[in-house]
């Protein structure tokens, strides 16, 4: 394992729960638990960004492990 | 007409008199919440059950007689609307028995209470003690009322300061294996949506006897067969798992890299994510 590879993980499992919020935001009727959600989901979407931008720089600096 | 059957005609009459009152009546005079609705009640009782026994009475008078003690409370309850003084009048008031934690002794010699009584209405509510009641109200309908002080109350949330989500109610979809539609689109949702959230759960609506859906959209369903196990929904608590896993990571990310850039990257993301763990933690909690 590299760190390239544990960052992409950590990256997917964001993806995963950021995409479970919005399943869940859809379903709920509370406007005061809809808006939580959403700014969650935001939150999440720039941590993902951010992790994206590093997982491209770590790509580059370990070649052999490319390809996400 | 033998007098059997003459007994058995008047009770069917009554039965159906006495519904309709009750019907045209209301609620109200079932709880009998005041004096007269009171009365009026067992009045009407007994002036059924002694025409339909009592051979020698007219059937009419007694309709008469139940139809008067039905319409009067219910015109009474339409001047109590109106006015304030009417209601206090026919409908009473409360009185004060315990104000700032002392006995009123007056109001209960008023109403005719021995501490005795009192004790025994506080016991009703589960009070024990006398001290630890601020307010206690004798209500129009013969019932207490307390008002613990504030260190004898529950806990709220409120007292600990905690942010609770809001609930709705929850829906009634299916009821005895039947889909009921009228929820199921308060909800804004169909059929097929129903149907793969019972796939989901693997089960088939004819074995669901109650599913209901609470206001986050999840579906919890009671099985006529009760050996069948359901398996508890995992979504939420899987959802909140993960995202601490994901903030410990980004710390240790954090920690291990040499790269200044990405620590502070890596540190200003998990304080984002943390931040937003404690946010969403009351809407996903079980």
């Amino acid at each position: 394992m590299t760190v390239g590879s544990d960052v992409k993980q950590c990256l997917s499992s964001i993806k995963n729960v950021k995409n479970s919020l919005a399943s869940v935001e859809l379903r709920t009727e509370d406007e005061n638990a809809k808006q939580t959600f959403q700014e969650t989901i935001s939150i999440m979407e720039e941590i993902m960004d951010d992790l994206k931008k590093r997982v491209g720089r770590l790509e580059l600096e370990e070649d052999q492990y490319r390809g996400f | 007409m033998p007098d059997w059957l003459d007994i058995v005609v008047r009770s069917l009459i009554f039965l159906v008199i006495l519904f309709i009152i009750t019907k045209i009546v209301g609620k109200k005079q079932l709880s009998q919440l005041s004096f007269f609705e009171y009365v009026s009640g067992f009045t009407i009782g007994s002036i059924g059950s002694e025409v339909i026994m009592n051979l020698d009475l007219k059937v009419m008078h007694g309709i008469i007689g139940i139809v008067i003690f039905g319409v009067m409370p219910f015109v009474a309850g339409y001047i109590s609307l109106k006015s304030k003084k009417f209601r206090d009048v026919m409908e009473g008031k409360g009185t004060v028995f315990i104000k700032n934690g002392k006995v009123m002794e007056e109001n209960l010699k008023k109403e005719k209470y021995t501490i005795d009584e009192l004790m025994q209405l506080l016991r009703t509510k589960d009070v024990f003690q006398m001290s630890d009641v601020e307010f206690a109200v004798l209500e129009a309908n013969g019932e207490l009322n307390v008002l613990l002080k504030k260190e004898n109350q529950p806990l709220t949330a409120k007292d600990f300061g905690i942010k609770v989500p809001s609930f709705k109610e929850p829906q009634t979809v299916i009821m005895d294996g039947e889909i009921l539609d009228e929820p199921l689109s308060t909800i804004g949702q169909n059929r097929n949506w129903l149907k793969t959230e019972l796939e989901k759960l693997g089960v088939t609506i004819e074995n669901v006897f109650l599913g209901q859906v609470d206001s986050f959209g999840q579906l919890s369903v009671d099985l006529f067969d009760d050996k069948l196990k359901v398996a508890d929904s995992v979504e939420k608590p899987l959802m909140l798992a993960t995202m601490k896993k994901c903030q410990a990571d980004l710390e240790l990310f954090a920690l291990a890299t040499n790269v200044e850039e990405a620590k502070q990257m890596y540190s200003k993301n998990s304080k984002k994510l943390e931040k937003a763990i404690n946010k969403v933690t009351p809407l996903l909690r079980e």
